[in-house]
C-alpha cells in the first residue's frame, strides 16, 4: 500500500541514536507524494532511532533501528518485518511491548509534532481550558481534580486537588504557578519526554491550574540540561499566547495567565518546591523551613502552587473525560496511571506508563521484555537515589503508592533501574549515596557531614576495610539523616542503604566479614586467576588487559601477575573457555 | 494559647517558637544558627527537639507552637540527635581549641598566651599568665625538658618556638628587678592546710591554697626547700639563688615552711590529718635504687642521689681521680657533670646506646661538650678493690635484643667481659621515695593509704585525693618525673583541696578540645609550606673551659627584646575565642567524642587579605549567620555558600578574598560568628586566646556616642566592642567605633595640659569636637591662663540646634512607624534602623542615599522630604541626618515638614561627638587661623590631618610637646 506519510521520532534519545540523520536522509530522498513529519517520544528507546509510517488507509507501522541503510527501503516500502516494533493490527506480535500500557500523560507522545500547535488543536488540545474558564468556577476545577483521585506525580504524592485548594484559599493580591520541570534523578527522563513531546499539554494543565488557584503568573522551571525541552517549550508558550491560549483574558474568559521559562542551573535540589523558588528568586536554591508552605508563602512571599511535568499532563485529559474516567483506574489510593522511565539491565528500555496497580513483574518481564543477557533480575531500583531498592523476591508489589512505601522505596517520580545479579548491592547503595551527598546544597549537618560519613563507610567496606560495627553505624545514622533534615534530599538519601541492608544484608556482611563481593564488582575484594586445566592459550585475555598483568605463550597457559593486576575484569568478560576464574 | 513542654502544660503567645517559649521557661536548648532577628534558618540542628505526631526532629528556633503540640526537650533520643549533630560538625572541624604546646605541658600552663604577651613585648603580663598555673617559671624555665617543644608546630617550619627560655626570659623580670607578680590573696578562709614536702608538688599546693585564702603550713624535712630542685638539680643548671627568689616570692601569700621535719619521725600524718583540714603529702622520690653488685659495700660507692645532694649541700665526697658513673638518665649526666666540676675525669656506663638514653639530648651534648666519656653496651657486674676502696670495676659488654615494653631494646649479656680502672662508682639508675613512715601510719589513721605496687601513693589521678582528706601527688604519686609534672599535682592538688573544703565535687569536668591531630607526626607539612623559615634564636652558653672549672650557671639567657623577636615566630594554633565558643562550650556539655565520625575534613587556607577580619574557614561550620546578617542586616552581601554537598564552603562568591569584595569593615560577621572562623585583627599586636582585662565606655569617633567595651592588656587596646547592654546601640558598631581607632590618625591624647610648659607667644589652642565637658573645661582653663586663644574646627550649624523637644531617642527608632534616613549615616544607626523594619515592620524611606547596599531594604527611595509617601503619613516618623554629610537643601526640607508633621521627630548625628559643649562653651569656630604655635587638644577629626599640618606654615606642636612643624603663618581647620 502506498505510502501518505513518515514520521520520525525525534525527541532527544532518537537524536542520541541518529534519528535527525535518518530524517535529513528521508527528506532529500522521499518523492514530494509522501510527506514527512516530525514526532517525538514514542518510548521504546531501545529501539531508536524510529519511524512511523502510515499508509493512505491510515494504517500504522512504527520500524525501529533504522539505519540510513533502510532509506531506500521506506520510498519501496520493503522495510523488513524484524525491524517492525510497532503495529496498528492489534494482534500484531510487535505489540506486546507495549500492551498493558495505558497512556494518558503521555497520550500525545509520539504522535504528534510537538512544534505545530496545531496537531496539539486536532487532539482536543486547549478544550479543557476553554471548557474550565468559560463553565467552570475554580472550585468545580479543584473539586474535579479531588475527584479524580490525581496525586502529585513528582514523587511524594501529595493530592493535587488538595494543593490546590490550599493555594486557592490563601488570600492574597497575587498568586503564582509553578510547573517544576526540574527532573534530575539519575536513570529517570518522564518529564523530558512529555516536555519534548507534547509541551502544550502541560501548559494547558498549567493554565487550568492557575484558573483554580487564582493565579495570573506562572513559571516553569526546567533544567538548562534539557535543551530541546527549553526550546520546544519556549516555541510552544510563544504560539499559545500568539492563538490565546495564554496571556490576558484567555478564551474572554477575563483569565489572564502569562508563563515565563526559568532554566535551572543544574542542582539537583532545586526540585525541592522551597529551593526552586529560592532559585527562581535569583538566590543560591537552599531550601527552607516549612511552614510557612508555599501554598501561604511561596515565590516572593505570594502563595504558590508547584506541580510536577507528568501531574499536569494529565489535568487536561481529567477535564476532558472526567473524573471519574480517570479515577476508573488505578487502586483504591492510587488512581489513574504513572510514566516510568525503564532503564538498567531490562531488554527493552524506554518510557511506559501503565495504570497505577500493574505489578513490577508486569512492567519488568511483560513490557521491558525481562533481562538482557539471560540473567535474572536482582532488584529494582524505584524513587532514583531518594528511593530504594526492590529484591526480586517482592516483584509481584502492585506499583501504587502505599505498597511501594512498605517495601522501603518510594514510588518517587518514575526511575526504574532495574539490576541483574551482576550488581554488588553496596556498590549500588554507594552510587545513589555519592550523588545525594554531591547533590546536597549543605545546609543541614546531617545531610552535608552524614551522608559524607555513610559513603565513606560505604567506601570502606567496598575497600575492605569494614568492620561489623559498620552496620550498626549506617542505620544510625540513616535514621538520624532522615529525621534530621529540612528537605526531601536529606530526609530520604539514606533510603538507597537502608533497603540494601533491609534486603541484601548477606552481601554486607560478606564483604565485612569474608572480605568477598559476592557480585565479583569490588575492585579490592576481586582476585581474579587463570585455570591452568582450561586455558588454550589465546592470549585474548593477555590483549585485554590493560596493565599488561598476563603474560604467557601462544597455545600455553597464560598466568596473571597479582602485583599488577587492577582486578578491572577485563580478562574474565573475553575468555571463551571459563578459564579466568574470580574470587 | 498552651502547649505541653516535657509532659507540663505551659501557656505561650501564637507565633514564638518552640525555642522562644522553652527558654521562658528557663530550659536551654542549644542553638549555633539561629539569629534571633532573622527568619528561622535551621541549618545546624543542634537545637532538634521532638513534637508528637511529627515523624523525626525539628528545629525549635524554627517551628511555631500550635495549640496543645506537646514537645519533648530532653529526652535521651533528643540529646542522641544534637550529640550526633555536634560529633559530625566536629569531625569536620579542622581547628584546635587549645595549642598542642598547651596540651602537651602536663601542667597545661597557657603557653601561647605568654609567648604572645612577650611577643608584645609585655613581660610582666606574660609572668602573670604563666603564674595562673606555673608559680616557679624561672626555676622551671631552666630545667624543663619542654614537653610543649615536642608537640611545637613550628617544628614543621623548621624549629620549635624556644618556649622553655621564653618563659624564664619573663620570668627573670623577677630575679632582675624588684618587681614581682603574685595573685591578689583572697579574703581568709580559716581553714588549715598541712603540706608535707617542699618541693615543686608542695610549694606549688602550698602557694595556690594561700592564695585561696587557707592558712598554710608545709613541713619540710631537709634544713632549705625546693626538694629536688635544691638538691638534686645541680647548681649550674639552676642557681639556688634563682630558687630562694622564687620560694620567697611564693611565701608571700602567706604559707609557711617548717624546717627540718620528717615525716615518720618529726611529724605523723595522722596528727596532721586530725590537725589540719586537709592534708597534701608530696615527698618526692628521692631514695635511690641501689645498684646490686658485688664490692658496693667498699669505699667509692655513692648513690647518685645522695652524691648531688651532698655537692648542693657542699660537702662533696672524695670520688678520687677516676669516676664511673652509671645510668643514661638526667641524674646520671647531672652525677657526671658535677664530678667533672669537681676535677675528676668522668666515665658513664649505659647499658644500651645513645639512642636508648632516656637523658634529654640537650643534657648528653653538653656533657660530651665538656669531655666526658661514654661506653655504651657496658654492665658493670662486679666493683674490685684493695683495701676497702674500689681500685678497679669489672665490665660485662652487652648487645641489644628485643624490644621491651618500653619500645627501647633491651640490653643482653654477651658473656664478654673486662675490668677499668676506677677510683669510684656513682649508681645513678633510679630513685623511689622513702615509704618507711608509711608502716606505722596506716594503723593511726581510719583508712588505709594505700600504696601501689611500686610503693607510690595510689591517689586519683584526677584529684590528688588520697583518702579522707588527705591528697598526695608529685613524685611520690608519679615516681621519679619532672618539675613540671609535680607542679601540675600540686595545681590541681590545691584545686582539689579548695573543693574539698568548701564541700564541693572535687572532679571537674574536662573542657572538650577540637584537635587537628594528637601528634605533631600527624600533621602534614605542607599546611606550613607558605610561612617564611627563621631560625630559632640561641641561648649562649658559657664557654666550656671556664664552666667546667665552676658552678656558674652554663645556659645563658638572651636578650629581652631578642625574646620578643623568637615569640613572633609563634603560629598561634590555639583558637582565639576558645573560652567563648559555643561550639566548644556544647561539645563539653553534650560529651563529644571528636573521632565518632572521623573521616575527610575540609582545609582550606585561612583568609587574612582583610586589614580587620580575619577568616578561618575550618573552623567554619556553615551556620550561615554571618551570611545572613550581612545581606540581611548590614546590607553589603558579601557572604555566601559556595559549592555543593560536603564541599560547601561560606566565604565571598568565587572563592575571592575578603579584601576583594566590598565589605565595609562593619564586623557584624564577627559579632555573629558562633565558632572562630570570623575574627576580629589588630595591627601590629600579637593576639592570644586570653581576653584581658575590659572597660566598659562611650566610642567617641562621633556624636552617636554608642556604649563599647574595650578589651587592653597592659596599655595596649586590643579590640573593641558593641557594650551589648540595654543601650541603644545595642550589638551595632560600625567600622569606625570596631576598627578605626587602629588607624594612623591625630591622636595627641595626654590626661593634663599641665605637661606642656610656658607656652610662646602667638600660640593658639585647638581643642577637638570630640571630647567630654570636663576636657574642655580643663583646656578653657589652660587658655585663660596662659592668655592664648582657644579655637574649635568649624561645623555645620543646624535647622535644629536648640530645638530640643523635637529629639529623637532611640525607643522612638524603635517604635515608628516610619523612619527616614537623610543622606549618608554610620552603619550603627543603619542597622538599628534595619532592625527596626525587620521587628517592627516600620517603614523604611531612604532620601537622597548614596549608592550603597542599604538601598536595597529601602521602601521608599525619594530626593526631597516633601514627597507624599512621608507627608501623607500620619504615623511616627524619625528623621535621621548627619550634620555634617547630608546637603543642606534637604535638612531644611526636613525643617519644614517636621514643623507641619506633630508626630515627627528627629535624630542629628555628628561626626563630632560634643558639638553641644563647643556651643556651650561658645568656644569661636574657625575654619582658618593666623598663628605661630598651635596646640592640639584631643582627638582631632578626620579633616584635621598631618599632612595639612605638615603642607601649611606653622609651627605646630602636639600636647607631648613634640613640634610637627615650624614654618609658617596660617593654617587651614
Amino acid at each position: 500500500m502506498a505510502i501518505r506519510t513518515i514520521k520520525v521520532g525525534l525527541a532527544s534519545c532518537g537524536l542520541a541514536a541518529g534519528a535527525d540523520e535518518i530524517y535529513n536522509l528521508l527528506k532529500e530522498a522521499l518523492p514530494s507524494s509522501i510527506r514527512l513529519e516530525k514526532t517525538a517520544c514514542l518510548g521504546l528507546c531501545y529501539a531508536e532511532p524510529m519511524a512511523e509510517v502510515i499508509d493512505e488507509q491510515g494504517g500504522s507501522r512504527v520500524y525501529g533501528y533504522l539505519s540510513s541503510n533502510d532509506i531506500p527501503h521506506f520510498i519501496s516500502d520493503t522495510l523488513p518485518d524484524r525491524k517492525l516494533v510497532l503495529s496498528d493490527i492489534r494482534e500484531a506480535p510487535a505489540n506486546r511491548d507495549v500492551a498493558g500500557q495505558l497512556r494518558i500523560a503521555t497520550r500525545n507522545s509520539g504522535r504528534i509534532d510537538p512544534d505545530r500547535i496545531g496537531d496539539y488543536l486536532e487532539k482536543q488540545g486547549y478544550t479543557a481550558l476553554q471548557t474550565v474558564c468559560t463553565q467552570f468556577t475554580p472550585e468545580k476545577v479543584i473539586d474535579t481534580i479531588k475527584a479524580s483521585g490525581l496525586r502529585g506525580r513528582g514523587g511524594a504524592g501529595f493530592p493535587t486537588g488538595l494543593k490546590w485548594e490550599f493555594a486557592r484559599k490563601a488570600k492574597s493580591d497575587k498568586k503564582y504557578f509553578i510547573c517544576n520541570a526540574d527532573e534530575g534523578d539519575p536513570g529517570a527522563f518522564m518529564d523530558r519526554n512529555i516536555l519534548e513531546s507534547d509541551p502544550h499539554s502541560v501548559l494547558e494543565g498549567m493554565a487550568i491550574g492557575a484558573y483554580a488557584i487564582g493565579a495570573d503568573e506562572g513559571y516553569v522551571y526546567c533544567r538548562a540540561e534539557y535543551p530541546l525541552a527549553v526550546k520546544r517549550l519556549k516555541f510552544a508558550i510563544a504560539e499559545a499566547e500568539a492563538r490565546g491560549f495564554l496571556g490576558y483574558n484567555i478564551f474572554n474568559s477575563g483569565f489572564s495567565f502569562h508563563i515565563h521559562l526559568k532554566e535551572g542551573a543544574g542542582a539537583f535540589v532545586c526540585g525541592e518546591e522551597t529551593a526552586l523558588i529560592a532559585s527562581i528568586e535569583g538566590k543560591r536554591g537552599m531550601p527552607r523551613i516549612r511552614p510557612p508552605y508555599p501554598a501561604e508563602s511561596g515565590l516572593w512571599g505570594k502563595p504558590t502552587n508547584i506541580n510536577n511535568v507528568e501531574t499536569l499532563a494529565s489535568i487536561p485529559w481529567i477535564i476532558l473525560n472526567g473524573a471519574s474516567a480517570y479515577a476508573a483506574y488505578g487502586t483504591e489510593k492510587s488512581k489513574g496511571t504513572k510514566v516510568f522511565a525503564l532503564a538498567g539491565k531490562v531488554k527493552h528500555t524506554g518510557l511506559v506508563e501503565v495504570p497505577m496497580g500493574t505489578t513490577l513483574r508486569t512492567i519488568i518481564e511483560d513490557i521491558g521484555g525481562g533481562i538482557k543477557d539471560g540473567r535474572k533480575v536482582k532488584a529494582v531500583q524505584l524513587g532514583g537515589p531518594s528511593g530504594g531498592c526492590i529484591p526480586a523476591e517482592l516483584l509481584d508489589t502492585p506499583v501504587d503508592y502505599d505498597s511501594i512505601v512498605q517495601t522501603g522505596a518510594i514510588m518517587g517520580s518514575g526511575g526504574m533501574v532495574v539490576m541483574d545479579d551482576s550488581t554488588c548491592m553496596v556498590n549500588i547503595a554507594a552510587f545513589f549515596l555519592r550523588f545525594t551527598q554531591n547533590e546536597s546544597c549543605g545546609k543541614c549537618t546531617f545531610c552535608r557531614i552524614g551522608t559524607k560519613r555513610m559513603l565513606e563507610i560505604l567506601e570502606r567496606i567496598q575497600e575492605g576495610r569494614g568492620v561489623p560495627e559498620d552496620i550498626e553505624k549506617l542505620e544510625q545514622l540513616s535514621e538520624q539523616i532522615i529525621g534530621s533534615s529540612l528537605c526531601g534530599l536529606g530526609k530520604t538519601a539514606p533510603n538507597p542503604v537502608l533497603t540494601t541492608l533491609r534486603y541484601f544484608k548477606d552481601e554486607y556482611l560478606a564483604h565485612i566479614n569474608e572480605k568477598r563481593c559476592p557480585a565479583g564488582v569490588c575492585k579490592a575484594l576481586v582476585h581474579f586467576e587463570i585455570d591452568p586445566a582450561a586455558c588454550t592459550g589465546c592470549t585474548l585475555c593477555a590483549r585485554a588487559c590493560p596493565v599488561k598483568a598476563i603474560s604467557g605463550e601462544k597455545k600455553k597457559t597464560h598466568r596473571i601477575d597479582q602485583d599488577t593486576c587492577i582486578s578491572c575484569g577485563a580478562c574474565y568478560a573475553v575468555c571463551n573457555f571459563n578459564a579466568v576464574m574470580r574470587t | 494559647m498552651h502547649i505541653v513542654l516535657n509532659h507540663k502544660k505551659v501557656s505561650c503567645k501564637e507565633g514564638q517558637t518552640i525555642l522562644q517559649v522553652a527558654n521562658e521557661q528557663g530550659i536551654s536548648i542549644p542553638t549555633l544558627c539561629h539569629e534571633p532577628d532573622l527568619e528561622a534558618f535551621g541549618s545546624c540542628w543542634v537545637c532538634a527537639v521532638k513534637v508528637e505526631g511529627i515523624a523525626g526532629f525539628v528545629t525549635s528556633c524554627g517551628t511555631k507552637v500550635r495549640d496543645g503540640m506537646s514537645v519533648i526537650t530532653d529526652s535521651p533520643e533528643v540529646h542522641l540527635a544534637r550529640k550526633t549533630a555536634l560529633e559530625l560538625l566536629l569531625s569536620d572541624h579542622y581547628a584546635d581549641c587549645d595549642a598542642p604546646c598547651k596540651i602537651a605541658c602536663p601542667d597545661h600552663v597557657d603557653i601561647q598566651t605568654y609567648v604572645s604577651l612577650i611577643a608584645n613585648k609585655q613581660y610582666k603580663e606574660a609572668v602573670e599568665v604563666i603564674k595562673r598555673n606555673l608559680p616557679l617559671p624561672m626555676s622551671v624555665g631552666r630545667i624543663c625538658p619542654a614537653f610543649c617543644e615536642k608537640e611545637c608546630r613550628r617544628t614543621l617550619v623548621e624549629e620549635p618556638i624556644a618556649i622553655r627560655q621564653l618563659k624564664r626570659c619573663a620570668g627573670d623580670l623577677e630575679l632582675e628587678t624588684d618587681w614581682h607578680y603574685i595573685h591578689d590573696k583572697k579574703p581568709e578562709k580559716g581553714k588549715k592546710v598541712a603540706v608535707v614536702g617542699a618541693g615543686p608538688a608542695g610549694l606549688t599546693c602550698g602557694y595556690y591554697l594561700s592564695t585561696e585564702g587557707y592558712d598554710v603550713d608545709i613541713f619540710e624535712g631537709e634544713e632549705k626547700a625546693g626538694g629536688w630542685l635544691r638538691y638534686g638539680i645541680p647548681e649550674y643548671r639552676l642557681p639556688k639563688k634563682v630558687l630562694d627568689r622564687e620560694i620567697e616570692i611564693m611565701c608571700k601569700n602567706g604559707m609557711r615552711i617548717h624546717y627540718n621535719k620528717r615525716l615518720g619521725k618529726d611529724i605523723l600524718l595522722s596528727d596532721l590529718s586530725d590537725k589540719y583540714d586537709a592534708v597534701f603529702v608530696g615527698i618526692g622520690a628521692q631514695l635511690a635504687v641501689p645498684l646490686r653488685i658485688e664490692g658496693s659495700d667498699l669505699q667509692g660507692y655513692f648513690l647518685g642521689v645522695d652524691y648531688l645532694r651532698a655537692v648542693a649541700k657542699g660537702q662533696a665526697p672524695d670520688t678520687g681521680k677516676k669516676v664511673a658513673v652509671v645510668g643514661g638518665g638526667d641524674t646520671a649526666i647531672d652525677c657526671a657533670r658535677s664530678a667533672l666540676r669537681q676535677g675528676s675525669d668522668v666515665t658513664i656506663l649505659y647499658r644500651r646506646t645513645r639512642d636508648e638514653m632516656p637523658a634529654e639530648e640537650y643534657e648528653i651534648e653538653a656533657a660530651e661538650k665538656e669531655g666526658i666519656r661514654f661506653e655504651f653496651l657496658t654492665n658493670p657486674l662486679e666493683a674490685l678493690g684493695e683495701n676497702g676502696r674500689i681500685r678497679h670495676i669489672l665490665i660485662e659488654k652487652m648487645k641489644l635484643g628485643e624490644p621491651d615494653q618500653s619500645g627501647r631494646r633491651r640490653p643482653e649479656p654477651t658473656g664478654e667481659t673486662y675490668t677499668e680502672q676506677y677510683d669510684s662508682l656513682i649508681a645513678a639508675v633510679s630513685q623511689k621515695t622513702d615509704v618507711s613512715w608509711h608502716v606505722g601510719e596506716t594503723a593511726n589513721l581510719k583508712k588505709g593509704l594505700k600504696l601501689t605496687d611500686w610503693n607510690t601513693a595510689g591517689s586519683d589521678i584526677a584529684t590528688m585525693h588520697w583518702n579522707g582528706n588527705i591528697f598526695a601527688g608529685g613524685d611520690f604519686r608519679l615516681g621519679p618525673a619532672t618539675a613540671i609534672e609535680a607542679v601540675a599535682d600540686g595545681k590541681i592538688a590545691a584545686m582539689s583541696i579548695d573543693r574539698f573544703l568548701r564541700g564541693e565535687i572535687m572532679e571537674t569536668r574536662p573542657l572538650f578540645n577540637s584537635r587537628k591531630s594528637d601528634k605533631i607526626r600527624e600533621m602534614d607539612r605542607s599546611e606550613f609550606s607558605h610561612i617564611t623559615q627563621k631560625d630559632r634564636l640561641k641561648a649562649n652558653e658559657l664557654d666550656v673551659t671556664t664552666r667546667i672549672r665552676s658552678s656558674d650557671e652554663v645556659e645563658k639567657m638572651f636578650p629581652r627584646d631578642k625574646a620578643a623577636e623568637e615569640a613572633e615566630r609563634c603560629l598561634e594554633c590555639g583558637c582565639r575565642v576558645n573560652t567563648s565558643c559555643l561550639l566548644r562550650e556544647y561539645a563539653t556539655e553534650y560529651r563529644i567524642d571528636q573521632d565518632n565520625y572521623a573521616g575527610m575534613y575540609t582545609d582550606h587556607p585561612m583568609d587574612s587579605s582583610h586589614p580587620y577580619i580575619v577568616r578561618d574557614p575550618n573552623k567554619c561550620i556553615k551556620c550561615g549567620r554571618c551570611i545572613r546578617a550581612c545581606s540581611e542586616i548590614q546590607g553589603p552581601a558579601v557572604l555566601g555558600y559556595i559549592y555543593r554537598g560536603f564541599t560547601t564552603l561560606v566565604g565571598p562568591e568565587f572563592g575571592e578574598k575578603l579584601e576583594a569584595t566590598e565589605c565595609t569593615s562593619c564586623g557584624k560577621c564577627i559579632e555573629v560568628c558562633p565558632t572562630g572562623a570570623l575574627l576580629p585583627k589588630t595591627k601590629e599586636y600579637k593576639l592570644n586566646p586570653d581576653y584581658r582585662e575590659t572597660r566598659n565606655t562611650y566610642c567617641t569617633e562621633c556624636g552617636a556616642a554608642c556604649r563599647i567595651t574595650v578589651t587592653y592588656a597592659g596599655s595596649r587596646v586590643l579590640r573593641v566592642d558593641p557594650l551589648k547592654e540595654n543601650h541603644y546601640n545595642g550589638d551595632e558598631l560600625c567600622y569606625k567605633g570596631r576598627f578605626a581607632w587602629q588607624e594612623d590618625r591625630l591622636q595627641y591624647h595626654a590626661d593634663s595640659l599641665k605637661e606642656i610648659g610656658p607656652v610662646p607667644p602667638g600660640t593658639s589652642l585647638l581643642i577637638s569636637p570630640k571630647m567630654s565637658d570636663e576636657m574642655i573645661e580643663e583646656a578653657l582653663d589652660f587658655a585663660r591662663s596662659e592668655g592664648i586663644p582657644a579655637v574649635c574646627t568649624e561645623f555645620a550649624p543646624d535647622v535644629f540646634d536648640g530645638n530640643s523637644e523635637r529629639i529623637a531617642d532611640m525607643k522612638d527608632i524603635a517604635r515608628a512607624d516610619m523612619i527616614a534616613i537623610a543622606g549618608p549615616v554610620n552603619q550603627m544607626l543603619k542597622a538599628r534602623v534595619r532592625l527596626s523594619q525587620l521587628r517592627r515592620g516600620s517603614k523604611l524611606i531612604l532620601l537622597d542615599p548614596p549608592a550603597d547596599h542599604f538601598r536595597r531594604f529601602a521602601d521608599v527611595i525619594c530626593s526631597s522630604a516633601d514627597d507624599p509617601a512621608i507627608t501623607e503619613n500620619k504615623g511616627k516618623i524619625v528623621f535621621i541626618y548627619n550634620r555634617e554629610s547630608c546637603p543642606v537643601k534637604i535638612k531644611e526640607t526636613i525643617g519644614r515638614v517636621v514643623a507641619t508633621l506633630p508626630n515627627a521627630r528627629i535624630w542629628v548625628n555628628s561626626d563630632y561627638l560634643n558639638v553641644q559643649a563647643i556651643r556651650k562653651y561658645a568656644i569661636p569656630l574657625k575654619k582658618e587661623l593666623h598663628t605661630d604655635t598651635l596646640i592640639l587638644f584631643g582627638n582631632m577629626p578626620e579633616n584635621v590631618t598631618a599632612n595639612t599640618l605638615i603642607r601649611l606654615p606653622l609651627k605646630a606642636f602636639s600636647l607631648s610637646g613634640q613640634i610637627i612643624s615650624d614654618c609658617g603663618e596660617k593654617i587651614k581647620l
